[in-house]
């Protein structure tokens, strides 16, 4: 017998958590098959899954590699909703964040992980990838109108970029458009008030946490 | 206190014995005249106090000669260490690293970016000539030429820290649950890579005593079953030959978290365990100090680097409370590698309190100095 839709809803969510990449694709295409609404897929399946991954990553139940794998099968799901949205899912305009990771420094583990699930929580993201010139953090989030410039590093010797960045956008008179934080290890809230950063997180699950505050949208 | 004030109460310290004697006697369980102390990976630091980058160090032995005697003069650090990078061993299997002028080295290019790359792979047979490892052999020798009298002991990367210098994090990371087989042939080569510097030391130079350190080891990283599979028998690997080739027990540093896995490094039978600034050192004492000398674990960015002289001195007050009564002996040190911007001033400051907080130390008992701390 067929599946209701909140089964097979409860069934997307459910493939994230375990990692289901493969079955994650057939549960979609039975889901679309069946004339539910993509939209929701998305958002009361795939996302709601990837919102019980951050509440097992914070809880230390779930590591990094698991995250990655979550959300290898949350992607696979969304390729197969994506091309069944309708213009009107297209909601508002979403929130935007500009992430790096900054010059000198090549480690984006840390960094890719809150790219995922800041765009799980509905953010839209340009990340401009690893050791990431200081000039272009500005420039594209005068580009794109940012709301948010994330900056992580792991390097000791690359923290003092990010006060140049905030440096930088105040001579470009933009400082109050956009909100800075910061994460990465050798970086604590001390660092961030120091900068004159607008906040600082601990972890990926805590980022989302911060973007929603300073763009007020939690 | 200013800077002025400790220099000159520093003028007025006594210290009595050599780094090594001091050691020698605290191992033995003689009271010593203070508690024994390192500064993690201090060249690229004190390069930069001295004025040069990490260029000049790399490319210039005057340099080299410079750093190693402010470390002897400057900070009383006894020997120094040529050991292998954290992306060395990556790079002698055919990995691309990139040296920035003042910083540390990256990979630009990983050598096992796909597992079809493994099978070409070629062993590392006669290490003394592979590139990547004879700019370091030939470092160490240059330095025991210019400064016979002073001992170089080496250092090599866990091999799971190794892999994601063969191969990039989130595909060594995947690999841990979706190829196996191939992560474990990889891990394999890390620790083939390892002991083949190893052996070149021994070769060239003789026995000597060697360090692990393995960020990639810990809890932040990888979950305890990930470590259980694909670190622990590979560092038991690397530890057992380093016994086999040098005679000697390493020590191990982990960066990041590692309560998890305490029991598994008791279990891996090394002599002392450095443990990050992440970690409580009461707790560390209170589980495995009877077993392990442990190591650590100033805090080097938020102390070391951007503390006052102030900060710096109640650290090492607090680290001396907390663990110099370990059973097994505690080595005072900051809890991962000197950030490269540590003032002079804040080496200076830690030397100090060690030499007056620390004094009268002998391993099982809070040292006589800790009396004077208010």
């Amino acid at each position: 017998m067929a599946l209701s839709k909140e089964e097979l809803l409860a069934k997307l969510s459910e493939c994230v958590v375990e990692m289901e990449e493969e079955e994650i694709v057939e549960v979609a295409n039975e889901y679309i098959e069946a004339g539910y609404d993509a939209l929701e897929g998305i958002m009361d399946g795939l996302i709601d899954g990837m919102e019980k991954v951050s509440e097992l990553f914070e809880e230390e139940e779930y590591f990094v590699t698991d995250v990655l794998l979550c959300s290898d099968a949350m992607y696979a799901g969304i390729e197969v909703l994506k091309p069944h949205l309708t213009e009107d899912d297209k909601s508002g305009p979403a929130k935007k964040v500009v992430i790096g990771v900054i010059e000198g420094d090549t480690h984006d583990i840390g960094k890719n992980l809150v790219k995922i699930l800041l765009d799980t929580a509905g953010f839209e993201i340009y990340d401009l990838g690893r050791d990431v010139p200081l000039e272009a953090f500005v420039d594209k989030a005068v580009e794109v109108e940012a709301d948010i410039i994330a900056l992580s590093t792991l390097m000791t010797t690359t923290m003092i970029g990010m006060k140049k960045v905030i440096e930088m956008l105040e001579e470009r008179g933009v400082r109050d458009k956009v909100k800075v934080m910061i994460g990465g290890s050798p970086v604590s809230p001390r660092f961030a008030n120091e900068i004159g950063a607008d906040g600082y997180s601990t972890n990926a699950v805590e980022a989302v946490k911060l973007a929603r505050k300073l763009t007020k949208t939690d | 206190m200013n800077y002025e004030e400790l220099q000159k109460l520093m003028r007025e310290q006594k210290v009595e014995m050599t780094p090594k004697e001091r050691m020698t006697a605290y191992n033995k369980g003689e009271e010593v005249d203070f508690n024994p102390y390192k500064l993690q990976g201090p060249d690229p630091c004190i390069t930069n106090i001295l004025g040069y980058k990490t260029s000049d160090f790399a490319k210039n032995y005057d340099v080299v000669e410079a750093v190693t005697r402010s470390r002897i003069d400057d900070y009383d650090l006894g020997g120094c260490n040529v050991s292998l990078g954290l992306r060395t061993v990556g790079a002698a299997y055919g990995s691309e690293l990139s040296f920035p002028d003042n910083g540390f080295d990256h990979v630009t290019r990983y050598c096992v970016n796909d597992y079809s790359d493994l099978d070409k792979l070629e062993p590392i047979t006669d290490p003394l000539n592979n590139p990547a490892y004879k700019v370091l052999y030939d470092r160490a020798a240059e330095i025991k030429r210019r400064i016979p009298e002073i001992s170089v002991s080496t250092g090599v990367p866990g091999p799971i820290s190794t892999a994601i210098a063969m191969r990039p994090i989130e595909k060594v990371l995947r690999d841990t649950v979706k190829d196996p087989e191939n992560l474990h042939r990889l891990m394999q080569y890390a620790v083939d890579g390892t002991l083949a510097w190893v052996r070149g030391y021994k070769e060239r130079f003789g026995k000597a005593s060697v360090g692990i350190s393995d960020p990639v080891t810990c809890t932040t990283i990888l979950s305890k079953k990930q470590f259980l599979k694909f670190s622990k028998p590979y560092l038991k690997q690397v530890i057992e030959g380093i016994e086999d080739i040098m005679g000697s027990t390493p020590g191990i540093h982990i960066c990041g978290k590692t309560k998890a896995i305490w029991d598994d490094i008791v279990d891996l039978g090394i002599k002392s365990f450095s443990i990050d600034n992440v970690e409580d050192l009461a707790e560390a004492k209170a589980s495995f100090g009877d077993k392990m000398q442990i190591i650590g674990n100033v805090p080097p960015v938020d102390v070391m680097m951007n503390g006052t002289i102030d900060d710096v001195i109640a650290a090492v007050i607090d680290n001396l409370r907390k663990c110099a009564d370990n059973p097994c002996g505690y080595v005072i040190n900051t809890g991962c590698q000197l950030s490269l911007g540590t003032p002079k001033q804040n080496l200076d400051a830690y030397i100090y309190a060690v030499r007056k907080y620390g004094r009268g130390a002998r391993k099982g008992h809070l040292p006589k100095g800790l009396e004077d701390a208010c």
